[in-house]
């Protein structure tokens, strides 16, 4: 195991007044024409990771070609002018890499993973594609059949149904609202031409970075950015200021032949409270509300004796640059919603007014311990250095969380579960069978009831 | 590094397109340095000392699923599974999470037809109380008659949202039980309804006295752990656990009272089911064989030629081509301790046919003995094999599967040396051989589930 990585990892569990000084010096961070690469020396298995990091995302796409950015670089393998849609894949699978593409709406990435043996060919290849390709149009039309296939048939996945109905409904009006992947209707206005500029633009003029993870052999990837890709660096972004958010309100969305109601509770988070800052204190909030099973949703909505109200409740307090998202993702029998949204709601209330010390310190040693736990994979640390650049965090705040979240008292955590999981302002959104109407109407929920398909 | 020594194998020919060089072909092993011990009772530790963080993980493999259960009692496995973290002796309701949640650590479980598996990963100071938590609930599980409804509930609830709402966990729940019938592995993992709920703790309680024994676990560790001290500690705690020295024969005889493992449903066989999908889904099952022999390993390789990517046969002809008829397809070679399907299955596109796919995907799948396989193809899952299995071994959960795995459906957990060794030495022969005795022409299990059946 590479010492610098040993070392870097190890100082997590200990408040050093040297780390920041030791992770400044072993990080490697390159410049190859202009373009910033931060380089994880990492020998420990023969294996390497590449993400390449576009500072555009699918806020970009534009009003009515939603899903642009991601529809490019999910078509780059589709076919070059030297070589067709299935020669390309043959050969990136026979050298067996994993590849793919991530689109959020303020940056896009593009990862390739794979043995180091065959880093070279690989990324030739990558960097191939990523300068010629064509787009063909039989090979977009047959893509865009499968995706709205997909989006059609999406009423048989009813927990990923109601994640797009609640991104949706509870970031409406900030810009952010549309699903990454587009709809139905932006799919269909979208073109081979509208790929073939999205990505000059990607090549020519999106900002860039570029994360290795491997021996010194990954660093080969000079050369094939230079003559392969032949990329030069672009310009930052502005991304959309979120300065209103949606008022709160009941959202029922009817699901044919439903036996559960699906339940998701939350809001955006507006600009001005991600320039806050607290990221530690905001996350270390929705890791204790529903992150694991002691977190107080699992516990008073599953564990806890006489419940038994779910299989699964969890809850998240995400931020990017400029905006954040805040839920709750819970589901129950139809009989028993009433119940459920009564408990969390008691939940929430009760953790803003005080929240027992061994539980509080319980949680915190969770916090700390499960950061530590989630960078034991090298590849994952690198996507956490992709994160910390692109929200314009220090990587030093990554070894001081564990003195971070120690720090905080109760009543701080009361205070930003007030805030951020006030009931008074959530945005609910349940999908369940028609049935499930008459019980809100009885519990004298008001709601507004919308088509599953006006999301699709 | 001592505990891992990785050379490269499989060696990787050129690519179709040209390369200034090839690729070096190298031969060699992925090797750990495992420690092991067997206590009196029969209770396996295997230990690997990893220091690359401060963390260690724990795993307890016990050889007991869905397959041990009696009609009237299916999803007993997987219910208990859930009632092993609601308290035993020393160690009350809830205290099981607390302590390991409440120390920096995550815990979960999973159950299969063959085992049910629980894990931890925590910081390496709490290695003591994780062995002081397993011990108490191997030995002392109260199955408290309250918790036990409660979480009869939970356990509905998941049933419900994986299978019941899900056409695709209904399908495969169908294959499953329509498969194999009259065999031990005919049972859903997650239980029929009525059995769910009115299964008896005296029930549940005799099913964990038998089959959660010493003699029926394997303990892995992997991390910041020092062996000595983690067979020390073990030990200490259960080596004075008696076993039923009898229990690989009441298995045995148990399974054979089951029905034992011989195919009976009757094939072909053409079963529809009403969903809500707006197009079908559609799978074809195969016979397979259990795991462990070459030809187990051969239809591994045959399923991701088949099905594996995007370049892959089925996916370069259904979805890719250039009449598609599917958004998606897949193949897989499903191996169990005792016996296993090989299966092929995806969504329809809205344009096809439900009964013109049913024959293209047969008259695919005869054809695919020839044209299907070839030497490239046979060497791009290798090299993918590869990947999938040296990326696998990037934390201690997942070296500690890893060897985990090996040890409970092998007997070796050094068997991934060997298993490395014949998916190497696979030939397009054997692959062809084995096409045609597993697949051309060979009866099979059609399903499709539509909101039109």
């Amino acid at each position: 195991m590479n010492k610098r990585i040993l070392i870097l990892l190890g100082l997590l569990l200990t408040q050093s007044v040297f780390a920041k000084n030791y992770l400044d010096e072993n990080l490697k961070k390159l410049k190859w024409n202009d373009i910033e690469v931060v380089w994880l020396e990492d020998d420990s298995l023969p294996t390497f990771d590449v993400i390449f990091y576009f500072g555009t995302g699918a806020l970009a796409d534009g009003k009515g070609k939603e899903g642009l950015t991601e529809l490019t670089l999910s078509e780059l393998t589709s076919g070059t002018n030297q070589f067709s849609q299935s020669k390309l894949l043959e050969s990136l699978e026979y050298f067996g890499v994993v590849y793919g593409s991530r689109v959020t709406h303020e940056f896009s990435s593009f990862a390739v993973s794979g043995l180091e043996k065959n880093f070279s060919p690989s990324l030739k290849l990558i960097c191939h594609a990523f300068k010629d390709a064509k787009f063909p149009k039989a090979e977009l039309k047959r893509t865009k059949n499968r995706i709205y296939s997909g989006l059609k048939s999406m009423v048989t996945n009813q927990g990923a149904l109601a994640n797009r109905v609640f991104r949706y409904e509870s970031m409406k009006g900030t810009g952010y609202e549309s699903p990454t992947e587009g709809t139905l209707k932006s799919l269909k206005r979208i073109k081979s031409r509208d790929l073939k500029k999205r990505l000059d633009y990607f090549n020519n003029k999106s900002f860039k970075r570029i994360y290795l993870r491997g021996s010194k052999e990954v660093l080969g990837l000079e050369n094939i950015v230079k003559n392969d890709c032949e990329w030069t660096q672009g310009k930052s972004e502005e991304n959309k200021v979120v300065s209103k958010l949606p008022k709160p309100k009941v959202i029922f969305v009817p699901i044919p032949k439903s036996n559960l109601v699906q339940v998701r509770i939350g809001r955006s988070m507006m600009s001005s409270e991600i320039a806050e800052r607290q990221h530690e204190l905001k996350t270390f909030s929705g890791r204790f509300m529903g992150g694991g099973f002691t977190s107080r949703l699992m516990q008073g909505l599953r564990v806890q004796a006489g419940t038994g109200l779910t299989y699964s409740a969890s809850a998240y307090v995400s931020e990017q640059r400029n905006y954040g998202r805040i839920g709750i993702s819970s589901f129950t029998e139809d009989e028993r919603l009433p119940t459920l949204l009564t408990a969390v709601k008691n939940i929430l209330e009760s953790n803003t007014q005080s929240i027992e010390k061994d539980v509080f310190e319980r949680a915190v040693r969770n916090a700390t311990g499960n950061y530590l736990l989630g960078l034991e994979s090298t590849s994952d640390f690198l996507k956490n250095l992709l994160y910390f650049d692109h929200v314009g965090r220090d990587y030093a705040e990554i070894y001081q969380y564990s003195d971070k979240v120690k720090g905080f008292s109760p009543e701080q955590l009361k205070k930003m579960i007030a805030k951020n999981f006030n009931w008074n302002d959530q945005v609910i959104v349940l999908l369940g069978n028609e049935g499930v109407k008459k019980i809100l109407s009885r519990e004298k929920i008001q709601f507004v009831e919308k088509n599953y398909q006006d999301y699709l | 590094m001592k505990w891992l020594i990785f050379i490269i194998i499989f060696g990787v020919g050129c690519s179709g397109i040209k390369q200034k060089s090839p690729a070096p072909k190298t031969q060699g092993e992925i090797h750990f340095d495992v420690k092991e011990k067997t206590l009196d009772n029969g209770l396996k530790i295997l230990v690997v000392e990893n220091k690359k963080l401060p963390v260690f993980t724990y795993y307890t493999y016990f050889e007991v699923g869905s397959k041990y259960e009696e009609p009237g009692t299916t999803g007993s496995s997987h219910l208990l599974e859930h009632m092993m973290f609601k308290g035993a002796k020393k160690y009350k309701e809830g205290e099981f999470d607390k302590l390991v949640e409440g120390n920096g650590g995550r815990n979960n479980a999973y159950t299969s037809n063959d085992l049910t598996v629980y894990y931890e990963s925590l910081p390496k100071e709490h290695l003591e109380t994780v062995i002081d938590l397993e011990a108490d609930r191997m030995q002392h599980l109260q199955l408290d008659p309250k918790s036990l409804d409660d979480e009869r509930k939970v356990v509905l609830s998941e049933r419900k949202s994986r299978y019941e709402t899900r056409d695709q966990g209904k399908i495969y729940l169908t294959m499953m039980k329509e498969l194999f019938k009259g065999t031990p592995y005919g049972s859903s993992v997650i239980g029929e309804i009525n059995d769910l709920k009115t299964v008896s703790r005296q029930k549940v309680l005799d099913y964990f006295n038998t089959y959660y024994q010493p003699n029926n676990a394997v303990i892995v560790v992997v991390g910041d752990v020092e062996a000595k001290q983690v067979f020390s500690m073990i030990e200490d705690r259960l080596g004075d656990v008696e076993t039923n020295s009898d229990l690989p024969k009441i298995k045995a005889d148990h399974l054979k009272k089951l029905g034992g493992f011989e195919f009976k449903t009757k094939l072909p066989k053409r079963v529809y089911l009403k969903g809500i999908t707006p197009y079908p889904m559609y799978q074809i099952a195969f016979k397979g064989i259990k795991v462990g022999g070459r030809d187990a390993f051969i239809l591994d390789i045959l399923s991701s030629v088949l099905g594996d990517g995007e370049s892959s046969y089925l996916y370069q002809n259904l979805v890719l081509n250039k009449k598609p008829k599917m958004a998606m397809v897949y193949a897989a070679n499903y191996t169990m301790q005792e016996s296993g399907v090989f299966f092929i299955g995806g969504q329809l596109l809205p344009t096809t046919n439900l009964k013109q796919l049913e024959r293209e995907m047969k008259k695919l799948l005869n054809r695919s003995c020839d044209k299907a396989l070839s030497k490239r193809a046979l060497q791009k899952v290798k090299n993918q094999y590869l990947f999938g299995m040296v990326s696998s071994l990037d934390t201690n959960a997942g070296i500690a599967e890893f060897i985990g795995q090996r040890q409970v459906y092998y007997g070796d957990y050094n068997f991934y040396k060997k298993e490395m060794d014949i998916y190497n030495s696979i030939t397009l022969d054997e692959l062809k051989s084995a096409c045609q005795k597993y697949i051309k022409d060979q009866p099979a299990l059609e399903l499709s589930i539509w909101k039109n059946h």
